[in-house]
């Protein structure tokens, strides 16, 4: 299992704290299309814009952000944790 | 003014070499606003031994919802003067020491760095980019807990050397506008800020590779895994 766990305005937006799919060896891009149609509301447009990462959620894959791996060719195995996360930038 | 009458109460939980340790450190309180005003106090009535407190802005009307060392008699004071005054209210035990400095100002930072040694850093800081300078003060030994704040929710995490917030908040961009936040969640993360740098102090941080997220929508708190060292093997 694949376990994606939502945080912030995400978990209040999809509804779920997190969701669980049988994939392995796809992409992050292939596992959040997948995640979309499962929680049934459409949030991949505040992530993904024009085929690339937007600012304002940060994606990360076992703890780490994706952008420091292949972002959204980043490869997902069987038993990774995906946390999508908008974090607070005010002081 | 007996330290022993003032702290009496956290030493009753803390005990003497707790608050010994508390005595003897310095830490640097980056940005003097919402999430400084709650580090800095909590810290101040504690007995930490010296705070420096570093910001280059001014006290301005929208600030008082939520920056609670500060009323209208100090709008248009600087924040770390304004700070300094009502902390030195509260006790004088404590050494205070101001920095009116751009945290982006290398040259500015290398003189404080110069001039004054510590513990640690408080990233109460409210955008990335100077968050992104600050964190290049981090050193061994000296560690910085991070906060942040938006809407009704927030986040801590703890950095010490080898790792760098730009694992986290890579790809990320400043607002352009004012960022909208509620004074509790301000208050809420100040003190989980507070209470890790107490924790750095003692040698016993609990969020190094951990990151805090409080939501006061339904009061739910979460603690993930993350990995912010800078080279992975």
């Amino acid at each position: 299992m694949i376990t994606i766990k939502f945080y912030s305005l995400l978990r209040l937006l999809v509804k779920v704290e997190q969701v669980e799919l049988a994939l392995d060896n796809v992409t992050i891009s292939q596992v959040l299309a997948e995640v979309q149609k499962k929680v049934n509301t459409p949030f991949l447009h505040k992530l993904v814009q024009g085929g690339s990462l937007i600012t304002g959620t940060v994606i990360l894959i076992n703890g780490r952000n994706i952008h420091h791996l292949h972002k959204l060719d980043s490869l997902v195995k069987r038993g990774d944790e995906i946390s999508l996360f908008p974090p607070g930038g005010g002081g | 003014m007996s330290s022993n009458d003032i702290f009496s109460r956290h030493a009753l939980f803390l005990g003497e070499e707790k608050l010994r340790l508390l005595r003897n450190s310095t830490i640097l309180v980056a940005g003097v606003g919402g999430l400084g005003s709650v580090v800095c106090d909590i810290l101040y009535r504690s007995g930490i031994g010296k705070l420096i407190l570093v910001d280059n802005n001014k006290v301005d009307l929208p600030d008082l919802n939520r920056q609670s060392l500060f009323t209208a008699l100090d709008i248009g004071k600087y924040k770390v003067i304004a700070a300094a005054e009502r902390l030195s209210e509260i006790h004088t035990l404590t050494e205070l020491v101001t920095f009116q400095i751009d945290i982006t100002d290398q040259k500015a930072l290398s003189v404080l760095k110069d001039e004054h040694r510590f513990a640690g850093i408080a990233d109460c800081l409210d955008n990335y980019h100077s968050r992104f300078a600050l964190e290049k003060m981090v050193e061994r030994d000296v560690f910085l807990v991070h906060g942040g704040v938006r809407n009704d929710f927030g986040q801590v995490t703890t950095i010490n050397k080898g790792r760098s917030l730009q694992t986290l908040y890579k790809g990320e961009k400043d607002f352009a506008e004012s960022i909208p936040v509620m004074p509790q969640i301000v208050k809420i993360i100040g003190s989980i800020m507070t209470q890790e740098i107490m924790n750095n102090i003692f040698w016993e941080p609990l969020l190094v590779d951990k990151l805090v997220i409080f939501e006061l929508s339904d009061f739910s708190l979460f603690k993930l895994d993350i990995d912010l060292r800078i080279e992975v093997k």
